[in-house]
């Protein structure tokens, strides 16, 4: 399937969900928290299993993180994106569809801080065994001085 | 034995070149449950990234690690380009492609000459390392650098291959295409090493798929995804090659594959040269980048590479995201070292070939003083009381 | 007492200590010698092991506050002595050993598996988890090498009729042509001393990338300077002993070569000792760059398959020689 086609999948399966083309190769799905994993599944369904990453951003000014889940299929990169608010930062795992996922949602708890609901191992990952546990530095109103 | 020992391996070990912490529980000499522990090198580049201009940046990112240097600043320019709807001329688009080929050689070479020497058989370390020194030298000749080769800029590469050079290229393929056919014999046929190989560290293809792995340790279980074949970039679309595959699923697997990419690498390399088309190396770059986004996409010798740059028109990127391969094969990893003999450990965290200064980029730079130190215990704990104090 | 004065200096100096610690330290040399040039490297000069062996002498002297302080402290000069000993037994001149004894190939064997028995011993009470597990390593492998290097020895003692190396040297003298028969055991030796020496590809307990440095990670100073030479003398005396016992039929008979009336023959076997003693070493250090290294259930797996069967072969050869030869 080509970009055109998965995003037109998406859209008809989905029809109040944003999607768009970018590029060639790149397919840009936006949906809100609630509907992440439904999306997700049924994008598994059709048969996407790899994800590639999973990045956080901190759109500190509108108040909300963006998280952005990146899968691979077969030639082209999709990126399913949703954005929650910033003062309370939840979003539930993906890993029971995506078990190799785990790693990135324990990046994104020490990074921003945002909790993974049901992330099967909590433990932190890269940072120090001595870093602070309230100290996230991917954070905008972290400052490296 | 009957009660079960925890060994702690690591940070500092000799069979690791870059410090991990894996706690193993040992019942005998097999290994029951392993747990691992990579904070030890993170030093904080995706951070750094955000406080520096884009050209900062390709200085940055490309020492995200040493043996894919060039895989990580392609990536990220790669991105930036799309953010800047930029057209990178072919010419350096197969000079990309060439210096990335090279070294994706090197990191195989490398590679095979660890695992020698993880299975307690140097000789195989002198001679790949040996031969490597070819492909240093081939570097050096067209980048000025064994390492960091800092070939790319926003827009193209900023040295070019020149024509008087393509002799010395063409003889160093020559002479690695030989070299690479007795490694790829003893891969295959070695008694010892096969002993030590074989059925060791097994990846089914279902767990592979599962845990998302990537790279020649996925292709060695018979997943066959590679970046330049689904998603190409730079010269790929236009080369020749195969992906290469096996389906044993164990650290021979992996070592063979790598063997065999050497030789897909050396054949691209030489239509590279073959083909390299003329005209610029570069275009002009706004250093200001717009407000935009771009997923970028690479194979690197590890693996899958990923980065992700959200511009906001200005000089330095609102957002870099670098998810290397490394990252990517740790849970696969773990899962590994479950059932196995501990001589069997160093072999198998090295067959994922672990880079982890590419998977833990995290600790502090020091702007004020624009160096960058390694702090302390307590200076971490100053810092953070300090910015805590005025946060 | 001129008896008495005679034997200490053969003791301390020759064959005795210091003959054993220069060829020590000249066979490390050459076996790191020819390990490089096989790699294709420059490989140490030849003072390089004199050079190690004083710097460790200079160095700290760590014991762990865990370790069991007679154990670690004395294990090293233990198996240093027992490892020296045979020495005397092992022909170097001539077909005859200095102070040949009826049964002195059991002494020998027994005296040479002392420093391995040590090496637990030391692995066991240096409080580390590496070390404890190099020694429980260094001790099951003993089950995989020592059977066949004793059937194999055995043998020639058998062919010879004799339990001493002197009486084996000096039958293979007579009869060189015998050496034929026991090149089984030969091979078998050969492959039970790296075993034993723990190289590559049985260096198992010392695997440096698995368990940091093995059975000696708490050792340093002078106590790691009479292991490291125990090793080195370990090499010594195994490939004299496979010299006499497999190779000693390239020896001239007592008093056979004369020149312009002076009876050479002693300094000449000396000669011929020495250069199968470097064969020895050569093909061992040919062994070491070949090869990876052995997980311990394939070694066992390979000495019982192997050279366990190789060594009742030979054993059979040997019962079949004497057979024939009797009858």
């Amino acid at each position: 399937m080509n970009s055109e086609e998965i995003r037109a999948m998406v859209a008809g399966r989905f029809p109040d969900i944003t999607t768009s083309v970018p590029r060639e190769r790149r397919v840009m799905v936006r949906v809100a928290k609630e509907r992440l994993v439904e999306v997700l599944e049924f994008l598994h369904g059709q048969g996407l299993t790899h994800a590639t990453a999973i990045t956080g951003v901190d759109l500190i000014d509108d108040n909300a993180f963006e998280i952005l889940y990146h899968l691979y299929w077969g030639r082209n990169m999709v990126t399913v994106r949703t954005k929650i608010p910033r003062d309370n930062p939840v979003i539930p795992t993906i890993s029971p569809i995506f078990p190799g996922v785990v790693t990135y949602e324990r990046e994104l708890q020490g990074m921003f801080g945002i909790r993974v609901e049901g992330i099967p191992d909590p433990r932190r990952i890269l940072l120090a065994d001595d870093w602070p546990k309230d100290v996230h530095p991917l954070r905008k109103d972290y400052v490296v001085k | 034995m009957k009660e079960s020992i925890i060994i702690p391996i690591g940070p500092q070990h000799p069979g690791f070149k870059e410090p991990i912490r894996l706690d193993i529980t040992l019942d005998g000499e097999l290994i029951v449950d392993a747990d691992v522990n990579i904070t030890y090198n993170h030093r904080g580049i995706e951070k750094a990234a955000e406080g520096r201009t884009y050209l900062q940046d390709l200085y940055l990112i490309e020492r995200v690690c040493g043996i894919c240097s060039h895989s990580h600043v392609t990536s990220f320019c790669q991105a930036v380009e799309e953010i800047l709807g930029l057209e990178v001329p072919d010419r350096a688009r197969y000079i990309r492609s060439f210096i990335g080929e090279l070294e994706r050689i090197q990191s195989h070479l490398l590679w095979i000459g660890i695992a020698g020497h993880e299975i307690g058989w140097d000789t195989l370390l002198m001679y790949t390392w040996r031969d490597r020194e070819k492909i240093n030298d081939m570097l050096e000749l067209i980048s000025g650098n064994r390492v960091h080769y800092a070939m790319n800029t926003v827009g193209g590469v900023r040295r070019d291959i020149q024509p008087k050079d393509i002799g010395y290229l063409i003889e160093g393929l020559d002479f690695l295409e030989g070299q690479a056919e007795y490694f790829r014999h003893v891969i295959a046929e070695e008694e010892t090493f096969l002993a030590r190989t074989r059925g060791v560290g097994y990846v089914s293809t279902e767990m592979a798929k599962r845990l998302c792995a990537v790279g020649p340790t996925t292709r060695a279980s018979n997943v066959k995804i590679d970046v330049r074949a689904d998603d190409p970039y730079a010269a790929y679309p236009d080369l020749d090659f195969q992906v290469v595959t096996a389906d044993t699923g164990d650290v021979w697997g992996r070592s063979y594959v790598k063997a065999l990419e050497i030789f897909q690498s050396i054949r691209m390399c030489r239509q590279i040269l073959d083909e390299l088309p003329g005209g610029e190396i570069r275009v002009k770059a706004s250093p200001k980048v717009p407000a935009g986004e771009a997923v970028s996409h690479y194979e690197a010798p590890r693996g899958e590479l990923l980065h992700y740059v959200k511009g906001n028109g200005g000089t330095m990127p609102e957002r870099v995201k670098i998810r290397s391969p490394t990252l990517a094969n740790w849970m696969v990893m773990m899962e590994m070292l479950k059932g196995i003999y501990i001589a069997d450990l160093p072999i198998i965290v090295d067959a994922i070939d672990p880079c982890l200064s590419c998977s833990q980029r995290i600790t502090l730079t020091d702007y004020s003083t624009g160096s960058r130190t390694t702090t302390t215990l307590d200076g971490l704990r100053k810092r953070h009381r300090k910015q805590a104090g005025n946060g | 007492m001129m008896e008495l004065l005679l034997s200490v200096l053969y003791l301390l100096l020759f064959p005795g200590f210091l003959f054993l610690l220069v060829m020590g330290l000249f066979c490390e040399w050459l076996d790191r010698k020819l390990y490089a040039r096989m790699q294709n490297r420059v490989g140490p000069p030849v003072l390089q092991p004199v050079a190690d062996l004083i710097k460790l002498l200079t160095k700290e002297d760590i014991i762990p506050n865990n370790a069991d302080r007679v154990l670690f402290q004395y294990a090293p000069l233990i198996a240093f002595a027992a490892v020296m000993t045979p020495i005397m037994a092992i022909p170097i001149w001539g077909p005859t050993a200095l102070y040949p004894l009826q049964g002195d190939l059991i002494i020998t064997l027994y005296l040479l598996s002392i420093p391995t028995l040590a090496l637990f011993v030391i692995g066991w009470s240096s409080s580390s988890l590496y070390p404890l597990v190099g020694g429980f390593r260094a001790a099951t492998m003993v089950f995989g090498y020592e059977i066949p290097l004793i059937l194999a020895c055995l043998s020639a003692g058998i062919i010879a009729g004799s339990w001493s190396v002197s009486g084996i040297t000096g039958y293979l003298v007579l009869h060189p042509l015998v050496m034929l028969a026991l090149l089984p055991g030969f091979v078998i030796a050969l492959i039970a001393l790296q075993a034993k020496l723990e190289r590559s590809p049985f260096d198992i307990p010392h695997a440096e990338t698995e368990i940091v440095g093995g059975v000696l990670t708490e050792y340093s100073g002078k106590k790691l300077a009479v292991m490291r030479m125990t090793e080195d003398i370990g090499m010594v005396v195994g490939a004299s002993l496979i010299a006499a016992v497999f190779l000693g039929g390239f020896t001239f008979r007592d008093g056979s070569v004369l020149l312009a009336g002076t009876d050479l023959t002693a300094p000449l076997n000396f000669v011929l000792y020495l250069v199968k003693v470097l064969v020895v070493i050569l093909l061992l250090a040919l062994t070491r760059t070949t090869f990876a290294r052995l997980r311990i259930d394939q070694m066992l797996d390979f000495s019982w398959k192997y050279l366990a069967i190789g060594g009742i072969l030979q054993l059979f050869i040997a019962l079949a020689y004497v057979a024939l030869v009797s009858g």
